[in-house]
């Protein structure tokens, strides 16, 4: 079931009810997870089983590594649960790549090979689950957290709704605290929780499901467009990303936030980034917290030599790109952003220095390498990409325009407009202006009521993917 | 706050948007109606028009039936409601709107496999007909057909005008700009074919014979020729195109056969086939190629009504 389907809409006040209906803590949760599985199962059933699968391997390894009293046994515990999810996370989502791999490699050798590829489904929201039940088992281990006895809050923690598909990767901690403690109602939550789903939907409907209309048109036919398409759509998929799991992320925020939950904020004004490094900090913030954390400072950090440093930010970025999926376009992706990493903190330019004309200048060279780099990222291979990079400097001429390209344009433009204001009004006059959270009930209401309108009107209601389901 | 004074609020501010949605449909149909282009020859389609011939269909019916050609050879008044990527579905409703003032003598249906026949996402077909949802119950039948929940969604004004905004606007600012003539009529003027790459793929689209047939088309299709006045004669007309093509029509064919419904096939004529220069592009004729058809299709409709001794005139 995903969030933009009148299926949902009609399944979340349906929880929303039987939830705060309920009185008693354990049930509740009981409940919560009941839906979280009913929630998965409709996407299918199958999946739903390796979902189980791995709850089971996180829960008793989580048993095992707080009650062992060996290091060793524990370090032998982390890392057979490690093993066993990454695994399931390996066979899903890289074995046909690996296979790819090894094939060219038999190719180059002379030694035959063969294209056949394996039928294999990837589990929507698998990455997200894996990566949530690794973080618990290291959480575990360091002592951080004690290992959940109840099964049913671990299982809802690694299989909470709002977070199954596609995050935030919250940590155990934070989760577990919270299913542990009950929820009264209080009509704030809910409010606040309803204007975080209302601007998701915003960002999803109006804009990045229009976008997606040129986007796929030109990027499905780089060799019909010239470089100022491509570069226009290049630029609108920036966008389309940003609002997609910006959108979905607040829809997750949204929906725990209605039931009283409160979970890591995931965006912060992105493209408004004065460096990548600064990008980072703000894009998808629970999984470059969860890198920092669980690759990074493994790794050992920064608190090694200046090499070692690069090479630590190198690693995470590398696995970054790995984990968004099984192709070269993200490995050169993750790989980019590490060396742009790089290059800034050799440079002391991961901060700005510099007054209102240098920042707008750096926000302006942050976008355009964080644009290039999202090109590597959507197209389907590197050649593609060097191809369209090629065709944006050397063939010039008016954007494509057409039948349904028209209308995409000009409401992409209408939902980058509104987009924009809020963005900046928030970054750079965060106590002026606010809309949803103003202190005059007309103007409140009047956001509302208009945002809603916007939505009706302008939004495209074909119930399409979220791009990090696909992860 | 509590959970009356939550249920409270929420309860106003649902009022609230649906006060605001009936206000905003208000001036949605003030735009409309004074939007000018498509939505201008729309509202002349469905409130004015009183010509004896119409011509329904996509935008090879838009491009293809010179009305000023057809009306001089059959001595009638000619409208052509062709509608861009609209089909069967449009049509229907169309038609029982135009029923309910007058009957036309001739109903000319150009007929095409994409979007008469081939199963594909019909709720895109419902666009122009979102204004007449709950004014007339065929219409409103044909929502439920296409889409179960649509009894719904049809509540809120906003979403019955769905992705018209920009364009309503530009419209109505600019109600100067008009790409159709009169009556009706669109003409693409020159061809493309040499200059434009991406047609290659359209080329390659024309024998594509593979095809899902859509029931719900099929079953609009036949309640098209079943609600069809008495007075009024129909044909189904498939309009030329720059190759050859090996589409099965042969469940259209067979319905216009059951109905006593003339059905002229032009797909494959040799007068226009692999002939370039009355072309548009692969599908469309330009307005040499139009007026050429048009011709052809006045003079054989004439001997077909002269051989049959039908008087459609009086």
């Amino acid at each position: 079931m995903l969030f933009n389907t009148l299926a949902f809409l009609l399944f979340f006040p349906l929880v929303c009810i039987v939830y705060y209906l309920i009185n008693n803590n354990n049930l509740r949760t009981w409940f919560l997870l009941i839906a979280s599985f009913w929630f998965y199962s409709n996407l299918s059933p199958y999946y739903t089983l390796i979902l189980l699968g791995s709850i089971i391997v996180t829960y008793f390894s989580g048993i095992l590594i707080d009650t062992s009293n060996s290091e060793r046994k524990k370090k032998l515990f982390v890392f057979l649960a490690i093993i066993i999810n990454v695994c399931i996370l390996l066979y899903f989502k890289y074995t046909n790549f690996l296979v790819s791999i090894l094939n060219d490699i038999v190719c180059a050798f002379g030694w035959g090979g063969t294209k056949e590829q394996f039928n294999i489904i990837l589990p929507i929201g698998i990455s997200f689950y894996i990566f949530k039940t690794i973080s618990y088992i290291s959480d575990v281990y360091k002592g951080k957290i004690v290992a959940e006895k109840d099964f049913h809050l671990l299982s809802l923690y690694i299989s909470f709704f709002p977070q199954l598909l596609a995050g935030p990767i919250e940590r155990a901690g934070n989760m577990l605290t919270q299913f542990n403690e009950k929820v009264k109602f209080d009509g704030y939550n809910i409010t606040s929780g309803l204007k975080m789903m209302l601007w998701g939907y915003f960002l999803k409907l109006v804009f990045a499901d229009r976008a997606i209309i040129y986007v796929d048109a030109i990027y499905s036919n780089l060799d019909n467009h010239n470089g100022t398409s491509i570069l226009l759509a290049s630029v609108l998929y920036s966008f389309q990303i940003y609002c997609d799991f910006a959108g979905y992320s607040l829809l997750s925020i949204g929906v725990a936030k209605s039931m009283g939950y409160n979970v890591m904020n995931n965006f912060n004004r992105p493209y408004l980034a004065v460096s990548v490094t600064d990008f980072w900090h703000r894009w998808h913030i629970s999984l470059s917290t969860w890198l920092k954390d669980y690759v990074y400072i493994p790794l050992g950090g920064s608190r090694c030599s200046k090499i070692r440093n690069y090479w630590n930010i190198f690693i995470t970025f590398l696995v970054s790109g790995i984990w968004h999926g099984a192709n070269w376009t993200y490995i050169v992706w993750g790989c980019l952003h590490g060396i742009l990493q790089i290059i800034e903190k050799a440079m002391g330019q991961q901060k700005c220095k510099y007054g209102w004309f240098g920042k707008s200048v750096k926000i302006a060279v942050t976008f355009c390498l964080i644009n290039l780099a999202w090109m590597f990222f959507r197209l389907p291979s590197v050649n593609d990409t060097m191809y369209a990079i090629k065709k944006i400097f050397t063939s010039y001429g008016m954007p494509f325009v057409g039948r349904d390209a028209t209308p995409a344009l000009e409401y992409c433009a209408l939902g980058l407009l509104f987009l924009i204001i809020k963005d900046v009004l928030d970054e750079f006059f965060p106590n002026r202006f606010h809309f949803f959270d103003n202190d005059s009930i007309i103007v409140r209401y009047a956001s509302y009521i208009f945002i809603c309108l916007l939505i009706l009107a302008a939004g495209v209601f074909d119930n399409s993917q979220f791009i990090y389901m696909q992860f | 706050m509590s959970l009356k004074q939550f249920s409270i609020k929420f309860l106003v501010f649902i009022i609230l948007l649906f006060m605001a949605d009936q206000f905003a449909g208000v001036l949605f149909r003030k735009l409309e109606s004074k939007a000018g282009d498509k939505y201008a020859r729309e509202n002349y389609i469905r409130y004015i028009m009183n010509e004896d011939i119409i011509i329904m269909g996509s935008s090879k019916a838009t491009y293809h039936y010179v009305p000023n050609i057809l009306s001089k050879e059959l001595k009638m008044s000619v409208y052509n409601c062709g509608q861009k990527g609209n089909g069967i579905i449009y049509e229907y409703g169309r038609l029982e709107t135009i029923y309910k003032r007058y009957h036309p003598k001739i109903i000319i249906m150009d007929v095409i496999k994409g979007y008469d026949l081939e199963k594909n996402d019909n709720s895109r077909y419902l666009d122009f007909l979102k204004i007449d949802y709950g004014t007339n119950k065929s219409i409103d039948s044909l929502f439920y057909a296409v889409d179960k929940y649509s009894k719904y969604k049809m509540l809120l004004n906003c979403y019955r005008y769905n992705s018209t905004l920009c364009d309503l606007l530009i419209n109505y600012f600019y109600r100067s700009r008009n790409r159709f003539s009169d009556d009706g009529y669109s003409a693409l003027h020159g061809s493309k074919i040499k200059t434009s790459v991406s047609q290659k793929t359209e080329k390659n689209d024309m024998n594509d014979v593979k095809m899902e047939i859509d029931p719900i088309k099929i079953k609009y299709l036949k309640k098209i020729v079943l609600d069809k006045p008495k007075e009024s004669f129909m044909i189904f007309v498939l309009s030329p195109s720059m190759y050859e093509k090996s589409v099965d029509y042969n469940c259209i064919k067979q319905i216009c056969k059951q109905n006593n419904i003339l059905f002229l096939d032009y797909s494959n004529d040799n007068r226009f086939v692999g002939k370039e220069y009355l072309f548009y592009d692969y599908v469309h004729l330009n307005e040499f190629g139009a007026k050429n058809f048009s011709k052809i299709l006045a003079s054989d409709i004439k001997e077909f009504l002269t051989n049959n001794h039908i008087n459609i005139t009086n």
